[in-house]
């Protein structure tokens, strides 16, 4: 489970002095809604919705590759190549993989949320 | 005072269904001092550019709903969206989906995730291509409005791939729908009048030819067979080893300009009643005639038509009918000249230079060796215009004097032979009406004299030179004078009494006969009026009136008024009428 910190270089160069954090913005906008997306894709795995797959998984992989988690990235990745080929069957392996992948990378920016709320 | 108002920043919209990386992007254009408004959905951002352009829209392509593509295609339908540059943002794995994007119109496109430093500097650098643009496009449409204010139009033509662009504005000119141009010389040499197509495509193929440039114009034929003159430039485009590489030129319709050069040539040369060659023109043509002939044998005639009385028929009919009467009198000249040329055709003479020098003088000009005899014209046209013309269906008489004079022995250059053409033509009216007289030296010492007559004369009548003798009437049986004629002498300072025989045709010639009659008149009345006071019973006085006064209207009246003015009497108030010579 790989979540590449220095992706948040790109993030925390934009801030400036006195105003409002910006990757504590990021982080918090991203825990608030992507669980929803995770449990779309799961839905959609379950009614065989390739379209609704395909549509969570970009969604998610897009926001998480800018944050840097890579391995939730790269799983999206093949849910959203997979179920543009219809292949759901394939990806069904790939579901608990993608629940851990999220767990870790949430973890990994609760953590640093809560960091940069209490500095 | 109000402080200028700050220019506004660039505002940059950012269409992207996903919170997070909307205020990411939100982040890193405010970096870079732009306004940033967010849509989330392809919808919102029509709904949103259909009220207020932005500067810049950064779309995603990926977004549920509406997705980026159809978005952009409906973004650059919207008023003034052609030109607003839209930036697409996709991810790597989405490469397939660039090319598709550029089709519906994207400017440029960006691979996310996307450092904000790197997505803030290719949105500057789009906002300053897009300013170039937008200033470019203004340009060439101030360039545009102004070629169309001045009908010009541009082309270049490529003479290594012998192709020609033709403006729009050109093809506008040429009547070339822009779009159906083929974009060769062949086309534009078919637009160009087939006398002049040769003409045109010789002096393109010379300046190429010599690598210089040509300037000429044209007429050119559109579609609907409409004519219309065009100027057209080009020059001639070296490349680096001396070769001709394009040609690139103007073209502008310069029909009306030409329409107007020639009615201020036309107003500058020619009478506009008759449409003769003026004066000014006519030197011209005398100036050309002698430097053509000279050192040859240049036998010739120059002849100086007066009317006589013009200005007096054209104050009793009106200055329309003197027109028509001039036209008229130039119908007969002309006939006559040509009826002198068919006769002499067999020679190869040309129908000499007629020309109207004033209002009531003409010339004409013989240059030809064969010309016939000058003097033969003469009798010719002055007995062509002895019939008489047709004024209000009255029939008027017209009488003329001619003057005339050798191109070389009467003058060497075209002022001094006209000059001594017109001093013949006033020697001409001294010897009675119908005559016509070829120009002599001496002329001019006796026309020096008639003008000094006519200005001591105009000097009399101001200073009251006059004096006048009663000649007693005597009744033969009775013995008795029965009254008296008023006699007219003038006192001249210098040379002393005059007699009318020499003034008085002078005076008629000048128009100060009436002036001087109607002092006659008044002298007459005031001296009847001292001879009544003095006791002398009342006596009757005769004076002589010129002819030129009976054709005044009112006379009678107008005599009663002048004579009860100074208290005299008008029933023994004889007139004569005294013959005008």
């Amino acid at each position: 489970m790989i979540v590449d910190v220095k992706a948040w270089k790109s993030i925390t160069s934009l801030q400036k002095p006195g105003k409002e954090d910006i990757l504590a913005k990021i982080l918090t906008l991203y825990l608030a809604d992507s669980q929803q997306l995770v449990d779309k894709l799961h839905q959609g795995m379950d009614a065989g919705d390739a379209t609704a797959v395909n549509q969570a998984a970009h969604s998610l992989k897009s926001r998480s590759a800018v944050l840097g988690a890579l391995s939730l990235t790269t799983l999206c990745q093949q849910f959203e190549t997979l179920s543009r080929q219809g292949q759901l069957t394939e990806a069904e392996p790939l579901q608990d993989q993608l629940d851990a992948a999220f767990d870790h990378a949430s973890q990994c920016f609760r953590a640093e949320l809560n960091k940069r709320r209490a500095a | 005072m109000t402080s200028p108002a700050q220019p506004l920043l660039p505002l940059a919209l950012i269409v992207d269904d996903d919170p997070a990386l909307r205020a990411l992007s939100r982040m890193s254009l405010e970096q870079e001092d732009l306004r940033v408004e967010e849509a989330s959905s392809g919808q919102a951002a029509i709904d949103f550019v259909a009220v207020t352009m932005p500067d810049i829209i950064i779309l995603d392509l990926q977004m549920p709903g509406m997705d980026g593509f159809v978005a952009c295609q409906q973004l650059r339908q919207l008023p003034r969206g052609e030109f607003v540059p839209i930036l697409i943002m996709t991810g790597l794995d989405d490469i397939d989906s660039i090319a598709q994007a550029y089709e519906v119109g994207a400017t440029d496109f960006i691979v996310k995730p996307c450092p904000g430093l790197i997505l803030s500097q290719r949105v500057r650098y789009m906002l300053r291509a897009s300013e170039m643009l937008n200033a470019l496009r203004s340009s060439e449409s101030r360039l545009a409005q102004a070629q169309r204010i001045a009908q010009l139009g541009g082309w270049e033509w490529d003479l290594v791939k012998d192709r020609m662009h033709v403006s729009d504005a050109a093809c506008r000119i040429l009547g070339i729908a822009p779009a159906l141009c083929d974009h060769s010389q062949a086309s534009y040499l078919a637009r160009v009048h087939e006398e002049d197509r040769a003409l045109v495509a010789e002096a393109m193929r010379e300046a190429v030819a010599s690598g210089t440039e040509f300037d000429l114009d044209h007429r050119i034929v559109q579609n609907d067979g409409t004519e219309r003159i065009v100027h057209v430039l080009g020059e001639t485009i070296m490349d680096d080893t001396g070769q001709a590489e394009c040609m690139v030129g103007t073209v502008q319709d310069v029909t009306d300009m030409r329409a107007t050069e020639a009615k201020i040539y036309f107003l500058a040369n020619y009478d506009s009643v008759t449409h003769l060659p003026n004066r000014s023109l006519f030197l011209h043509r005398i100036a050309q005639a002698m430097t053509c002939g000279a050192g040859s044998h240049v036998i010739g005639a120059l002849l100086v038509v007066g009317l006589d009385r013009y200005h007096r028929l054209r104050d009793m009919h009106g200055s329309r009918k003197a027109e028509q009467l001039i036209k008229d009198v130039v119908e007969r000249l002309q006939h006559t000249l040509s009826a002198g040329v068919t006769h002499v055709q067999s020679t190869g003479a040309e129908i000499p230079v007629l020309a109207r020098l004033s209002d009531d003088q003409f010339a004409i000009l013989y240059t030809h060796p064969s010309a016939p005899d000058s003097a033969k014209v003469a009798h010719t046209l002055m007995s062509a215009l002895g019939t008489p013309f047709v004024i209000d269906g009255t029939s008027v008489t017209l009488s003329a004097h001619i003057g005339l004079a050798i191109p070389g022995a009467d003058g060497a250059d075209a002022d001094v032979l006209l000059r001594n053409a017109v001093t013949a033509l006033q020697s001409a009216k001294t010897t009675g009406q119908n005559s016509y007289r070829y120009y002599s030296s001496a002329m001019i010492t006796s026309l020096a004299a008639r003008i000094s007559l006519e200005q001591d004369l105009r000097a009399a009548t101001a200073e009251n030179q006059f004096v006048l003798h009663y000649q007693p009437q005597v009744d033969i049986l009775s013995e008795k004078v029965v009254g008296f004629e008023a006699l007219i002498r003038w006192q001249h300072p210098t040379r002393g009494l005059i007699s009318p025989a020499e003034f008085i045709p002078v005076a008629e010639e000048e128009d100060l006969i009436i002036q001087m009659s109607e002092w006659v008149i008044t002298s007459v009345a005031q001296q009847q009026r001292m001879w009544h006071k003095g006791g002398l019973a009342p006596t009757a006085v005769s004076i002589n009136l010129s002819g030129l006064h009976f054709r005044q209207r009112h006379i009678a009246g107008h005599i009663k008024t002048l004579v009860y003015e100074q208290g005299g009497i008008l029933r023994i108030l004889n007139w004569n009428s005294r013959r005008a010579c």
